[in-house]
């Protein structure tokens, strides 16, 4: 894949954030914080995926009107 | 025949006489029947909101669908009807048949070709019938302010004597109840955006009802249409056309909101249907009017707030209005979005507006057979993504608010033709992207802090659900890119991830 990203040089504010960010997420409490997060996220899918469902008895009721 | 003049000044009283006049019934008859209907209505708000000034009245004119219905049903008759219908041009300007006639003849005594261009409003054919009069209507939408949108509309063209005219909008037209009910308008008027966007044959009224009868043959006759077409129909009319239906549950707030969104802002208009309920007498239960099918053309950004599904914010959760030709009251009429239904410009039984209420029930969308990848396949993936961002947000506070998504599909070329204009980005990067081969459909997930862009996923509409569909992102935030790159593809990091969709988006950061 072309790498298309230009190189911008990291700020000292955005390599705090990302090395912070590492650390938490080479936590055991951190990686369950992000799976709890995630495991919200499927939930919220399958209950709009549920809810796409169509009643098949509509398919055959005429719209007249 | 109209013995109307050429030219006349638009009033709301002069269009009610000129309808009744042109629609070729005795003139007290045809007073009355047009009072009744919802159009007349309807018209009146519209075209003073089109500040419309002047009415041009082109009679003898050939309308190419009517004149299908009318070889195909009208024309054996014992009656007899006209196959000539008359077609009503709108002007927000004024001027009288003596400068319209100088501009014919090409004097400078006449308006401007060009001002006339710019003050057309567009046209509505009259079909010569008793009743069911308003023909193909083509005007001017609504004005786009921040919050209206109408992306479904295409330009049609009206030769005027001679003057080539322009107006930017979607085809609508009442049922005639001959050879379309609702579900038959509806489709029409879909198609009449498809066509364009797909380039298919656009059928006429009587095409598609013929047609999707072939699938399911109806109890009762399919013409006169008064049984109206199921689902099941409409869908296989759709396939007629070389398009594909999607079926849509629009019984969820969000998802309706979602969807209608994801796909309009495209361009390709949709098909809804559902039950009409009056609520005139608040003591009773309501009174089931029937099943209605509009053609949803626009929508309203006006809700002030987002609503999250699940913490999850979407832009398209905004929606508190949507515009559908409706073919019992008119173009782009306003539905308004309340709990668990929609408002509506239908009567109730003590003659008053607003207290029948429309129940959505389908959504029907017909695709162009490489749009695979649904809808809510990419909902689910940003979902998973968007949880794993806003927990690092939320903990390590990078953006002020959590990001909101806007989803919806495009085509390269709108892409390309956008990421030309960004003011987000620089040229080096620019070019990079605009010289990246991509497929025709996508879909784009815009991730926005405020106003400003921090973030485009392109996913390949073209692909399969189980294939690596991410094909770029584009990253307008410094921060957030870093982030995703370093971070989430970390091996010590993305191993504790299960492999869900939104793996599709880590990957493309880990091997950018």
């Amino acid at each position: 894949m072309v790498a298309l990203t230009p190189k911008r040089k990291m700020s000292e504010r955005t390599k705090k954030v990302v090395n912070d960010a590492l650390d938490f997420l080479r936590t055991d409490d951190g990686r369950q914080q992000i799976n709890s997060a995630m495991h919200q996220a499927n939930e919220a899918s399958a209950k709009l995926r549920k809810a796409s469902n169509i009643d098949p008895t509509l398919l055959h009721q005429p719209f007249t009107i | 025949m109209c013995q109307l003049p050429l030219v006349v000044p638009y009033s709301y009283q002069k269009l009610l006489e000129i309808l009744a006049e042109c629609s070729g019934t005795p003139a007290q008859i045809a007073n009355q029947t047009i009072l009744r209907k919802l159009h007349g209505i309807y018209f009146k708000e519209y075209f003073e909101h089109l500040e419309a000034r002047t009415i041009v009245v082109e009679r003898e004119y050939i309308d190419r669908d009517f004149l299908e219905d009318y070889a195909a049903y009208y024309v054996r008759c014992f009656a007899h009807y006209g196959k000539r219908c008359t077609r009503l041009h709108f002007f927000a300007r004024d001027f009288a048949e003596s400068e319209f006639n100088a501009t014919l003849a090409g004097s400078d005594l006449g308006v401007p070709i060009e001002e006339m261009r710019k003050d057309y409003l567009g046209f509505v054919v009259v079909k010569p019938l008793p009743q069911t009069i308003i023909g193909r209507t083509c005007l001017r939408t609504y004005k786009e302010e921040s919050r209206r949108c109408f992306p479904a509309t295409r330009e049609y063209t009206a030769n005027l004597y001679g003057l080539e005219l322009s107006v930017c909008t979607l085809a609508f037209q009442e049922q005639d109840t001959v050879a379309a009910a609702c579900a038959t308008s509806a489709l029409w008027s879909v198609f009449q955006g498809t066509g364009k966007l797909f380039q298919h044959h656009i059928p006429s009224p009587i095409e598609i009802t013929k047609t999707a009868a072939e699938h399911w043959m109806s109890r009762t006759r399919i013409l006169p249409n008064t049984g109206g077409l199921t689902a099941e129909q409409m869908a296989y009319a759709i396939r007629k056309v070389d398009l594909e239906p999607l079926l849509i549950n629009p019984t969820n707030e969000f998802l309706f909101q979602s969807t209608l969104y994801a796909y309009l802002k495209c361009g390709i208009p949709l098909l809804l249907g559902g039950s009409l309920k009056d609520f005139t007498d608040l003591n009773a239960p309501p009174l089931l009017l029937g099943k209605h099918a509009v053609a949803l053309t626009g929508y309203s950004l006006g809700r002030p707030q987002l609503t999250p599904e699940a913490g999850f914010l979407l832009n398209a959760s905004r929606i508190d209005k949507i515009y559908v030709h409706d073919d019992q009251v008119g173009p782009f009429a306003r539905m308004k979005m309340e709990a668990g239904y929609l408002s509506t410009s239908w009567r109730g039984k003590d003659g008053n507006l607003g207290k029948v209420r429309f129940f959505p029930e389908i959504m029907l969308l017909p695709l162009y057979h490489k749009i695979r990848i649904p809808f809510q396949s990419v909902l689910n993936t940003i979902m998973r993504f968007d949880a794993i961002v806003e927990k690092l947000r939320a903990k390590f506070n990078f953006f002020e608010s959590r990001i909101v998504w806007d989803i919806s599909l495009t085509t390269v070329n709108k892409f390309k033709t956008n990421i030309c204009q960004s003011k987000y980005i620089d040229d080096k990067y620019r070019i990079n992207i605009l010289k990246s081969p991509l497929p025709r459909y996508l879909w784009q997930a815009t991730a926005w802090d405020g106003a400003t862009p921090v973030l485009d996923l392109l996913l390949d509409a073209t692909d399969i659900e189980q294939g690596d569909c991410l094909c770029l992102a584009v990253k307008y935030d410094n921060m957030l890119s870093e982030l995703l790159r370093i971070v989430l593809c970390n091996d010590d990091v993305i191993s504790a991830f299960t492999e869900g969709p939104e793996w599709r988006i880590i990957h493309w950061f880990r091997d950018e």
